[in-house]
């Protein structure tokens, strides 16, 4: 082929490119914005709508821009990047904590978060829970949780079970500013604190102490002895006890400290039967709820027909019976959640899915550890953003109904606490559901247990002694 | 009077249990001349092996697994002893005296977190021995603390006669005075310690086994009756069968009486362990070889 029709043939080719260059028109690639919020720009409200890959699946369509750039670049600042969002979660999973209702939060924890990824996850971003272990103590606390904040970057915690360790890690969550639910702690001072990145949907120590208190003068025993875990939770529980029961003229009250761990209650236990009372407390969690008791019981001195034995809420577990035998009969104690007759339907799903999965009935920390999951993710959700201040303030009006019922925070931000309230009622859910329920049979399940007190949730009589 | 002869049956009772844990660490630091910091672990391994036991075989009365478990667990201490600290007496270890603290630390480490991944945080308990209670002059006492006593008394009671008047008791002691020495009458004493460690731990687990049912069982069940039994055997003399078992019974009796007659009464339980120091602090002073040791 001659040199000149090479050249005209590439000068033809070069000519198609440019005109074709020329002619092109650029695509548009739109996307859409899902509305998640209004943002505001220069004053006006301007709707935000995105479509986004959606587990792999890019969708490309031709629309109408509805917003303007400014409110785009807002919108995109406003979502969190990456493909995960990281909330933390935190409680004992060992000892010296109570692992019992610290793996059970746990649990119910992810049950919670692979629910939400199921359902197509929150802002469409998969939900992943890094779950801490707190051994109940609060220097393991505050490490635990500069670690989740720091080294993690979770944009919200749930969980932990004591109250000595969320004091710990309320302050450093203060200190970066991320909101956390608790689910269990019930000490006064953790929403007495009025930080606003705390919440608490367990119900407080004062809050909880008077359905005890006024059960024990319902009921009309005037000699108390409590044996309590040498803890924060131990301290402020027995002071609180004290001076309510005081109010109602119940004095002669006594209180003895033990350590979480201690193996032996047998020389303390003989100093109480000298003068026995009408009631004996034995307020440990973990292993020593069971020692204690079965201690007490095996010398004759509760639950006998003189003296009634109220336990701590570990007897809600079903290890209770394994480690109590037939010395759990008639002992009575606080319970945390929905009588069985009021159950929802999120509850009886709930203790199903999580009975299949763990083979084992949870307690009143797992119920509260998969609410508090669930409000915080839903909380991102409604917020449109994992910004603290866009979740606080979605908590703040949240009204959620959970496997504990309604739940919402009264006071916070946007309605201040009056000076007539405590100060523990800031960010507190305020009407959770407390009683007392007492085993009538060896070996009952606790949602078989008789509701003994309040008398509006009474399933059975208001105590049922041993035989004498 | 009742309220004095019930702490001290209480104390005694308990006393005896603590004298049979602590016998096991004697043992092994006379003979291996090691502190064995995994002690405890030793203890709570008992405990679970009575739990799997009476699970394997439930027909079979409870008091009859507790030798089977100690020997269990005695299985797992020899194959620990060949593996990882007769090197140290074979002088192939540099510094023996620090590397039996660290790897018998580092035991306790690894039982410890192998049993909370096998077993779980959850207490465990195996059916009782008898149940029930007994009464003891003024006091109700458990019986299967009862049982466990006895069976301590017992335990004790064959120990002793092993170590004076059987030929395997008089090698120990041979050894535990002169292992060269006792080398050269054909004694061997990489067998011996062998003999002395599973021993040692084997106490450890059926003090754990005989307590399982009135304790419970957990990962960490160890850690108290094993700082116990360190206070025991410094009280009682180093090395010195007899002194560990009187302190152990001082311990016992102390820790009872501490609690019931401490003046503020809600205080008294928090302070248990103290009293046994308080004891042992004083006794140091004045001894300090020990109730029962020998001065250097």
């Amino acid at each position: 082929m001659s040199r000149r029709i090479i050249y005209l043939f590439a000068s033809l080719l070069v000519v198609l490119a440019v005109l074709s260059a020329c002619a092109a028109e650029p695509t548009v690639e739109t996307v859409q914005v899902e509305v998640t919020r209004v943002v505001e720009v220069e004053g006006e409200p301007i709707e935000v709508t995105r479509i986004v890959e959606v587990e792999g699946e890019t969708v490309v369509e031709e629309v109408v821009i509805t917003a303007t750039p400014e409110a785009m670049d807002e919108a995109e600042e406003a979502m969190p990047e990456g493909d995960t969002i990281l909330i933390g979660g935190f409680g004992p999973l060992s000892a010296p904590g109570s692992y019992q209702g610290g793996t059970e939060m746990r649990q119910a924890a992810e049950l919670a978060v692979d629910e939400v990824n199921e359902a197509g996850g929150v802002l469409y971003k998969e939900v992943e829970l890094i779950f801490g272990d707190t051994e109940g103590l609060p220097e393991r606390g505050t490490a635990v949780t500069e670690r989740l904040i720091t080294q993690n970057n979770v944009v919200g915690l749930v969980g932990e079970y004591h109250s000595g360790v969320a004091l710990t890690e309320m302050e450093v969550a203060h200190k970066y500013g991320v909101p956390v639910v608790f689910a269990e702690p019930w000490s006064d001072d953790v929403t007495g604190s009025g930080y606003d990145e705390i919440f608490r949907i367990a119900p407080s120590i004062d809050f909880y102490s008077s359905i005890a208190t006024d059960y024990i003068a319902e009921v009309g025993w005037e000699s108390i002895v409590f044996v309590v875990e040498d803890s924060d939770y131990g301290r402020e529980q027995s002071d609180t006890w004290v001076a309510q029961l005081e109010e109602l003229g119940i004095t002669d009250v006594q209180v003895i400290f033990a350590d979480p761990a201690t193996e032996d209650f047998t020389p303390i236990l003989q100093r109480i039967a000298q003068d026995p009372p009408d009631m004996l407390a034995g307020v440990i969690t973990g292993i020593g709820n069971s020692r204690m008791l079965t201690q007490a019981c095996e010398m004759g001195l509760a639950p006998t027909a003189q003296t009634a034995y109220y336990a701590s809420i570990d007897a809600q577990y079903p290890e209770f019976w394994e480690n109590s035998g037939a010395c759990g009969e008639y002992v009575f104690f606080t319970y945390v959640g929905l009588p069985r007759s009021q159950w929802n339907e999120k509850t009886e799903a709930f203790m199903a899915n999580f009975e299949e999965r763990y083979g084992t009935t949870p307690g009143a920390p797992a119920l509260e550890s998969y609410d508090a999951t669930h409000m915080m993710l839903a909380a991102i959700e409604q917020a449109g953003s994992t910004e603290p201040a866009a979740i606080i303030s979605a908590l703040e009006e949240m009204e959620y109904t959970g496997v504990l019922g309604d739940i919402y925070f009264k006071y916070g931000n946007n309605n201040p606490l009056p000076d007539d309230e405590p100060a523990w009622m800031w960010h507190q859910y305020p009407t959770p559901s407390v009683m007392i329920l007492q085993y009538t049979a060896e070996g009952q399940a606790v949602d078989e247990a008789a509701v003994v007190f309040p008398a509006e949730r009474a399933t059975g009589e208001l105590y049922t002694a041993p035989p004498a | 009077m009742d309220y004095f002869i019930s702490l001290t049956i209480t104390g005694l009772v308990m006393g005896i249990i603590f004298a049979l844990m602590a016998l096991g660490l004697t043992l092994i630091f006379s003979i291996l001349n090691v502190i064995n910091f995994a002690h405890g672990e030793f203890y709570m391994l008992g405990g679970y092996a009575m739990i799997f036991l009476l699970e394997a075989f439930v027909d079979v009365p409870p008091i009859l697994m507790v030798p089977i478990a100690g020997i269990l667990v005695a299985i797992v201490g020899i194959v620990f002893e060949i593996a990882f600290l007769r090197p140290m007496h074979d002088e192939k270890i540099e510094r023996p005296a620090e590397y039996a603290v660290l790897i018998t630390f580092g035991l306790s480490f690894f039982l410890l977190n192998l049993a909370l991944a096998v077993w779980g945080p959850f207490p465990h308990s195996p059916p009782s021995f008898i149940g029930g209670s007994v009464r003891l002059g003024p006091i109700l006492v458990s019986a299967d603390r009862l049982v466990a006593s006895g069976m301590s008394l017992l335990l004790l009671a064959l120990l002793l006669l092993l170590i004076n008047k059987t030929w395997l008791g008089k090698a120990l002691r041979a050894v535990s005075q002169d292992k060269q020495a006792a080398a050269v009458v054909g004694i061997n004493s990489d067998v011996m310690n062998t003999i002395a460690f599973a021993l040692g731990v084997g106490l450890a687990a059926v003090s754990g086994a005989l307590l399982a049912s009135t304790f419970s069982v957990t990962p960490d069940v160890g850690a108290v009756p094993a700082i116990r039994s360190y206070i025991i055997i410094v009280l009682g003399g180093m090395g010195s069968i007899p002194g560990s078992i009187v302190g152990a019974i001082i311990i016992g009796l102390v820790e009872s009486y501490g609690a019931g007659y401490f003046p503020d009464p809600s205080r008294a339980l928090n302070y248990k362990t103290a009293y046994g120091l308080v004891i042992f602090a004083l006794v140091l002073l004045i001894r300090p070889q020990g109730l029962f040791g020998r001065k250097e």
